[in-house]
């Protein structure tokens, strides 16, 4: 009895025993677990880059310039303040036609070009008008590239302050009414939407839609058929008028914006020449942004965004020279550089938008009206060339453009290029005299459009 | 004078053979009157019996017949040497016949002219007073019938003088007749007596039966049915079917032949009904074979003809009647021995607790109550047809892309069947699984409990805790059908599955359950075979080889069910994709693959909102949560202390199965929301962990924690903590703090959803511009996209599947002149939709959206229906083309998968199905499993020994009341400490089998007891069982009352006893 008694307590001790070990081993183990590293695994969604077939390529030109207050009877009766310089060519046939503007009695029409696609796959098709006005109103240089029309834009620029006048242009080069929706983001967001019948050119006063906003940002969305925005701008301080400027979409929306082309006249302390206008869509965040020029860092800022809030910042003390401008976001954001020849009157500014990447070949038309030239960045990590050649003919050249850098080429006035770049480079052409300042980033045709990845 | 006695002897060659042929000799010698003559058959090398000096003395000829020689062919063989004027005395080399056992077989038919035949009465060799059969006869179908078989000899059946046939071993068959009473070759070995009395009936005579003379026979003889369940099933259905060809009238012939396939497969939803799955292959066997043995009918036929005086009418009386079958009809009562374990469902309480879970649910989700169908999370509305939601579930094609047929995900079965239950308008079924879920999983987590404890208000709270689960409460409030099914479903696993060794019934119960939690979370599948893997094991290692057959069967449905899927998935070398989560892929949130994600796992909670408790309380109070849960912990890892500490460690080793399934889950990323990877949600894993913690608590409350007031004390404390865990989830519905919305009923637009009313083939491309500037484009069919519908082959692919679409998706937004409309029309496209992503859209997709809008605004043949909350809609102007019929190889791949897995399914359903003979089995065992003889007994109690003090503690915790107590308790303690009794008991159920087995009518639908070929089986589980039993119960598997030897046992159960 006392012997079967002495296994059991043995056997309950071993039981126990091990119960223990078990127990602890198993939160030994969970914690271990927690620990340590598992493995994984991940696959790849089935995806199918799709390059969007390349249709007709449109562009729309912006036609007279329009001049705001000159009948005393009528005070928003518009009027043409002068017919700009066009120049235009294509790698193909081309359809030209113009637009109706009814706001503009007997001027000229805003001109369209349609490249057809179908001969020979893309069609590359390069306008740019310039205009240089003297006038007691307006004075100063206004150029800007024709461009292809787009279901949403972004105008980031203009003023409504006393002084400006300034317009947004609205043209529909297709075959049906499109709605246009204006969304003013200022201290508020505020909407409105104004019809674009088919072939016409209409214009909408900054002041009427975006009142009382500081620096306004406008998004135009069109809906029925898509529409080239556009902004015209003119200064007038005090009496004397500072400037005129075209200004076109800013683009899509990126957390990583690379604006080419960026010209500074005169050096100024006191007062901003240069300034960034910035503004987050979505969401809160900050914004880096970082002037370069001949591959190093000239200056370097921090910028506190809110969403949907336009803020503007100054780049100051600037040498003269070439500037290319980088702003890194961790949230999309919208922006353009004004840029403006010095202080004080008869001067002239333009607004610089941002550089979408070019790869493989572009034509860029060249405008008369000032000294111009063509700056090419570089931001990438690899080394880019980019052969550059008068489409009619003539010697062309090749350009380096080491990686990270950013390279200035003179160009001749009223003159076509056909610019070809092997790696992803930003172009702008930036146009610059006395008292006469103007500027655009090169975009690509259809023919680089990017492909759309398709999750089937 | 009397007539010459020619006895043959069929003998098998073999040493054990041979001996039991020589003490068949033995007694031929010793008989008052011996044989005249004895021939000896031997079927097989007849060396030995040469050289035998004992049978050279005594047989006068030895013949050697080929090995596969039947007992009917031997007789034959030696039917020539025969003199005329000879009876002949069938023997085989295991019947020996007691001394006076031919004088009396010969004085039979001397003192009955008109007997043909005279039958011994044939007794066991080992045990000489059971009858092992005296007279055949057969019902009015032709099924033969013992008419004593397995009865204890008490001279009570010697009154019967006639019998209708007997069994072959040792019949005298007088010498008139012998030409044309030879046992029958035809009919494989069985029913040979009883068709040889059936034709010395027809041929004028009759059979007496002589039960003075005691042949021994033992039950592996050349002429006694085969041991083996399939074998004897196969003998004895042949030789049935075969009498019925040989007996019909002519012109009934064809009628029989042609009822024999519709008869098998009849039959073989009554063995699968009454639990013997083994009869299936040999009643399909017996029926082709015999189908197609046209000479062996037309011999038999002739036979019969040849020797045929009387008419049929005269067999009539010696047919067994109806009523005399009824009146024999055991339905086993009182076969439990005793041990009633009674479920105490309403008696215990449980009917209460879930009623109280229902109150809690309701109050939960009130609204829900008014809501037509449930959206929001991973939930989708279900299809408007039965039928359709079934055609989801079949391989074929799949409800959304175009040209993709393939294999339904399991999960697409188990969203049918919930749908069919509320056929009118299945999707308000997915309602009421929201406002059920709680008292459901209350319902199953009780019956779960009962395998682990007896108390009543233990069952409770294992019900209780597992519908409070976090991961259960989280996927109610966050919307996913798949994980709170499977939280559903995971309890009635453990509560089938083990016990599923030990009968059929749970076995199939097991296998459809396992099926449907697998196809509810596929994840969770390396668990369970891991703890299938130890189930088995130890079930091999006890020896218990039905047990791991009936094991192996829990497989099937899952394997039919998803081998075409796995076959799929590795063709297109996506094996892990096999695991993906079914249903609607919801990038919701969830724990985190590192190790915050990981410890929030641990913990229970499978995502960063503790169940609600972050939305409530701010994420620091919040991270406190888990301490909630860590009384229960505490008791489940008292569990591997406890003294049923095998079901104890194997539970947490269920936890720990959970925990790492949970662990890994979070780091595979196989599926993929419109492009979005979407890891597999954890929360499944967590709900196999928590079955093992609470499973390992009521371990330990149940055996280890003995003081009322103590295990009151803990059930209190846990059970509370729990509760108060659960308030934020609770909750959520009135807050609005869930993602639960009120329908939509569908997707999409209205328009579509009325255009495709009814499941019509109606089909829309939806495209949905993505943040990251990229697109989602799919093709739903039907009037909205739904649960049932969704195809892991297509949100695991990781390649387009059937019709790529993708560059006319692009075309159709980009700039290209094409002929869209009849591109799409082609693909059968009714309506294009172009939707936008869900939450916060980037200035990418509006922009995308924006343009693409006016691009489809643009196209010539596109009707622009409308702005519609879910999207913009067009209308295609050309006529689509209808959908693409499968051709015929898919067809046939198609039907033929399907049809497997309908008959698995269904073989797996008809074994589920009780009958009283299973409830009778499961009530005759202890329900809980892996006892040890370790843990305290849980004795009866009376009223009077209540001592006042601890009378109501106790009340709440054990069952209700003293007087319901007793039994129950007293059948337990008995399982426990009579174990080794249980032998006996099975033996005696399976002595008694063949009686209960005799009254299946073919006819009968009703009542099929457990038949003869069955309970053997149990009786062959039970012996291991208690033989194996020294070794300490080591699992949860399965262990039924392991009985012990150990010597202590008979003093435990003393000393309660003498106390009392």
């Amino acid at each position: 009895m006392i012997q079967k008694r002495a296994i059991r307590v043995v056997a309950i001790g071993a039981r126990l025993l091990v119960g223990i070990v078990i127990a602890v081993a198993c939160v030994a183990g969970v914690i271990a677990a927690v620990a340590l590293p598992w493995p994984g695994t991940a696959s790849e969604p089935a995806q199918v880059p799709v390059t969007p077939s390349a249709g007709d390529t449109t562009l729309v030109c912006t036609g007279d310039f329009r001049a705001v207050g000159r009948n005393s009877l009528d005070a928003a009766q518009q009027l043409s303040a002068g017919t700009p310089d066009l120049t235009v060519d294509s790698n193909g046939p081309r359809e030209d036609s113009a637009l109706v503007v009814p706001e503009l009695e007997g001027a000229g029409a805003p001109q369209q070009f349609t490249g057809s696609a179908e001969q020979g796959g893309v069609a590359l098709v390069a306008a740019a008008e310039s205009i240089t006005l003297r006038d007691d109103d307006l004075s100063g240089l206004a150029a800007s590239a024709c461009r292809e029309p787009h279901t949403e834009s972004w105008l980031v620029g203009g003023a409504v302050d006393t002084g400006t006048s300034d317009l947004i242009i609205l043209s529909n080069p297709g075959d049906v009414t499109a709605t246009a929706t204006l969304t003013v983001f200022g201290l508020e967001q505020t909407s409105s939407t104004t019809l674009v019948p088919a072939g016409t050119q209409v214009s909408v006063p900054l002041a009427s839609v975006a009142a009382g906003a500081q620096d306004p940002v406008v998004r135009i969305t069109a809906a029925g058929a898509p529409l080239r925005a556009e902004l015209q701008s003119s200064l007038i301080r005090t009496l004397d008028p500072s400037g005129i400027d075209l200004q076109d979409t800013a683009g899509a929306p990126s957390d990583s914006l690379t604006f080419a082309g960026v010209q500074v006249v005169t050096k100024s302390a006191d007062s901003a020449l240069t300034v960034v206008r910035l503004m987050a869509t979505g969401q809160a965040t900050e914004a880096r942004v970082t002037v370069r020029a001949g591959g190093e860092d000239v200056h370097q800022l921090s910028v506190p965004l809110e969403s949907s809030t336009p803020t503007e910042v100054s780049l100051d003390a600037l040498e003269p020279g070439t500037y290319s401008v980088e702003v890194e976001a961790d949230a999309p954001v919208v922006g353009a550089v004004r840029q403006t020849t010095g202080p004080g009157a008869g001067s002239d500014f333009a607004w610089m938008t941002p550089a979408p990447e070019i790869r493989g070949e572009v034509l860029v038309a060249v405008p008369g009206g000032a000294k111009a030239k063509i700056h090419l960045v570089n931001p990438g990590d690899a080394d880019a060339t980019v052969s550059l050649a008068p489409t009619t003919g003539g010697a062309g050249q090749e350009i380096d453009v080491p990686a990270g850098e950013d390279v200035v080429v003179d160009a001749d006035p009223q003159t076509t290029y056909s610019l070809t770049a092997d790696e992803a480079v930003h172009v702008a052409v930036a146009l610059s005299g006395t008292n006469a300042l103007a500027g655009w980033p090169v975009w690509a045709g259809q023919a680089a459009q990017e492909p759309i990845i398709v999750y089937p | 004078m009397p007539t010459r006695v020619h006895a043959i002897i069929v003998a098998r060659p073999g040493p054990s053979s041979h001996a039991q042929l020589l003490r068949t000799i033995d007694a031929l010698t010793l008989q008052t009157r011996r044989p005249d003559a004895v021939t000896l058959v031997v079927c097989g090398d007849g060396t030995a019996a040469r050289e035998s000096e004992a049978i050279g003395g005594i047989a006068e000829s030895i013949i050697e017949a080929r090995s596969g020689t039947s007992f009917a062919e031997a007789v034959q063989l030696a039917v020539p040497r025969i003199t005329d004027g000879s009876t002949v005395w069938l023997l085989a080399h295991d019947t020996a016949p007691h001394p006076g056992a031919l004088a009396h077989l010969s004085g039979a038919l001397e003192r009955s002219p008109s007997a043909l035949i005279a039958a011994p009465k044939l007794v066991d060799v080992d045990n000489e007073r059971e009858l092992v059969s005296l007279g055949i006869t057969m019902t009015t179908l032709g099924r033969s019938v013992e008419l004593a078989a397995g009865e204890l000899d008490q001279n009570q059946h010697d009154g019967r003088d006639d019998a209708l046939g007997a069994d072959i071993r040792g019949m005298l068959i007088r010498s008139e007749a012998r030409e044309h009473l030879q046992p029958d070759p035809s009919l494989n070995g069985a029913d040979e007596g009883l068709d040889l009395g059936v034709r010395a009936r027809l041929a004028g005579g009759r059979v007496v039966l002589a039960p003075g003379a005691r042949i021994s026979v033992s039950p592996d003889g050349p002429a006694a049915l085969p041991k083996g369940a399939a074998q004897r099933a196969y003998v004895t259905r042949i030789a049935q079917l075969h009498r019925r060809l040989a007996y019909a009238p002519a012109i009934a012939v064809p009628l029989h032949w042609l009822t024999l396939l519709p008869l098998a497969l009849w039959r073989t939803v009554v063995h699968l009904i009454g639990k013997r799955p083994a009869s299936v292959f040999p009643e399909w066997g017996a029926a082709i074979v015999e189908m197609i043995r046209f000479g062996a009918v037309a011999r038999s036929r002739r036979n019969i003809r040849a020797f045929r005086r009387a008419s049929w009418a005269s067999i009539a009386p010696l047919r067994i009647t109806r009523g005399e079958l009824h009146r024999r009809l055991d339905d086993g009562h009182g076969s439990e021995g005793g041990a009633v374990s009674e479920l105490n469902f309403f008696s215990g309480g449980g009917a209460w607790a879930v009623l109280g879970a229902l109150a809690v649910s309701v109050g939960s989700f009130t609204t829900l109550l008014a809501w037509p169908a449930l959206g929001g999370g991973a939930l989708l509305p279900l299809r408007d047809t039965i039928a359709a939601l079934w055609r989801d579930a079949a391989w074929g094609q799949r409800g959304v892309g175009i040209d993709v047929a393939g294999p339904a995900d399991p999960f697409a079965g188990v969203i049918a069947v919930l749908g069919t239950l509320w056929g009118g308008a299945p999707s308000f079924a997915m309602v009421l699984l929201w406002l059920l879920a709680l008292p459901l999983a209350v319902l199953g987590g009780w019956f779960a409990a009962t395998r682990i404890t007896d108390r009543g208000g233990l069952r409770i709270f294992g019900g209780v805790a597992w519908s409070l689960a976090p991961t259960f409460l989280t996927a109610l409030i966050e919307g996913r059908p798949a994980a709170v099914l499977l939280h559903l479903l995971l309890p009635w696993l453990f509560h089938t599955a083990v016990v599923a060794h030990r009968s059929w019934g749970a076995a199939g119960a097991a296998s459809i359950v396992l099926a449907a939690t697998l196809a509810c979370a596929p994840s969770l599948a390396p668990a369970i075979a891991l703890l299938w893997l130890l189930a088995i094991i130890i079930v091999l290692s006890r020896a218990w080889f039905h047990g791991a057959v009936r094991l192996l069967w829990m497989l099937a449905p899952t394997a039919a069910l998803f081998v075409p899927l796995i076959v799929w998935q590795v063709r297109r070398g996506n094996i892990w994709a096999v695991f993906a989560d079914p249903g609607f892929v919801w990038a919701g949130p969830q724990a985190a693959a590192d190790s915050a994600g990981r410890l929030l796992l641990a913990s229970g909670f499978p995502t960063a909102d503790f169940a609600g408790w972050a939305d409530l309380t701010g994420s620091a109070v919040a991270a406190w949560a888990p301490l909630l849960i860590a009384p229960l912990a505490l008791l489940a890892l008292a569990a591997a202390v406890a003294p049923r500490w095998g079901a104890g460690i194997t539970l947490l080793g269920v936890t720990m199965a959970g925990l790492a399934t949970a662990f890994m889950a979070v780091g595979v990323t196989v599926s993929f929301a419109q492009g979005t990877p979407v890891e597999i949600w954890p929360g499944t894993g967590l709900s196999l962990a928590w079955a093992g913690l609470v499973g390992g608590a009521l371990v330990t409350l149940d055996t280890a924690v003995t003081m009322p007031r103590l295990r009151v004390a803990a059930v209190t404390v846990a059970g509370l903590a729990l509760a108060v865990c659960a308030v934020p989830a609770l909750t959520a519905f009135h807050t609005d703090r869930t993602v639960l919305t009120n329908g939509p009923q569908s997707t999409l637009p209205a328009y579509v959803a009325a255009e495709a009313r009814g499941d019509r083939e109606v089909s829309t491309l939806v495209l949905t511009p993505q943040n990251d500037g990229g697109l989602d484009a799919e093709v739903v069919w039907g009037a909205s996209a739904t649960l049932g519908a969704q195809s892991t082959i297509l949100t695991t692919a990781i390649e387009p599947q059937g019709a790529d679409i993708s560059t006319l998706s692009v075309d159709l937004l980009s700039a290209r002149d094409f002929d869209a409309p009849g591109e799409l029309a082609s693909l059968g496209i009714h309506f294009v939709l172009l939707d936008q992503v869900e939450g916060n859209e980037s200035d990418a997709a509006r922009a995308f959206r924006v343009e693409a809008v006016t691009a489809l605004d643009q196209r010539a043949g596109f009707v622009k229906v409308g702005e519609t909350d879910k999207g913009v809609l067009w209308r295609l102007e050309a006529e689509p083309a209808d959908r693409a019929e499968p051709s015929r190889a898919e067809a046939g791949v198609s039907s033929s998968i399907t049809v497997i897995q309908l008959i698995v399914l269904f073989a797996a359903l008809l074994l589920a199905i009780p009958t009283r003979a299973s409830r009778r089995a499961a009530r005759a065992r202890s329900r809980i499993v892996g006892r040890s003889p370790e843990e305290p007994l849980v004795l009866p109690r009376r009223r009077e020994d209540v001592r006042d003090d601890d009378a109501l503690d106790d009340d709440t915790l054990d069952d209700d009341g003293p007087d319901e107590d007793g039994p129950e308790a007293r059948a337990t303690s008995e399982g426990v400490v009579e174990g080794s009794d249980e032998s006996t008991d099975d033996l005696d159920s399976a002595a008694s089998a063949p009686e209960s087995a005799a009254d299946v009518p073919e006819s009968a639908t009703d009542a099929a007891p457990e038949s003869a070929t069955d309970d053997p089986e149990n009786a062959a589980d039970g012996a291991p069982e208690s033989a194996a039993a020294p070794a300490p119960e080591s699992a949860a598997a399965p262990a039924p009352e392991s009985a012990t030897d150990d010597p202590e046992q008979p003093d435990e159960s003393v000393d309660p006893e003498e106390e009392r």
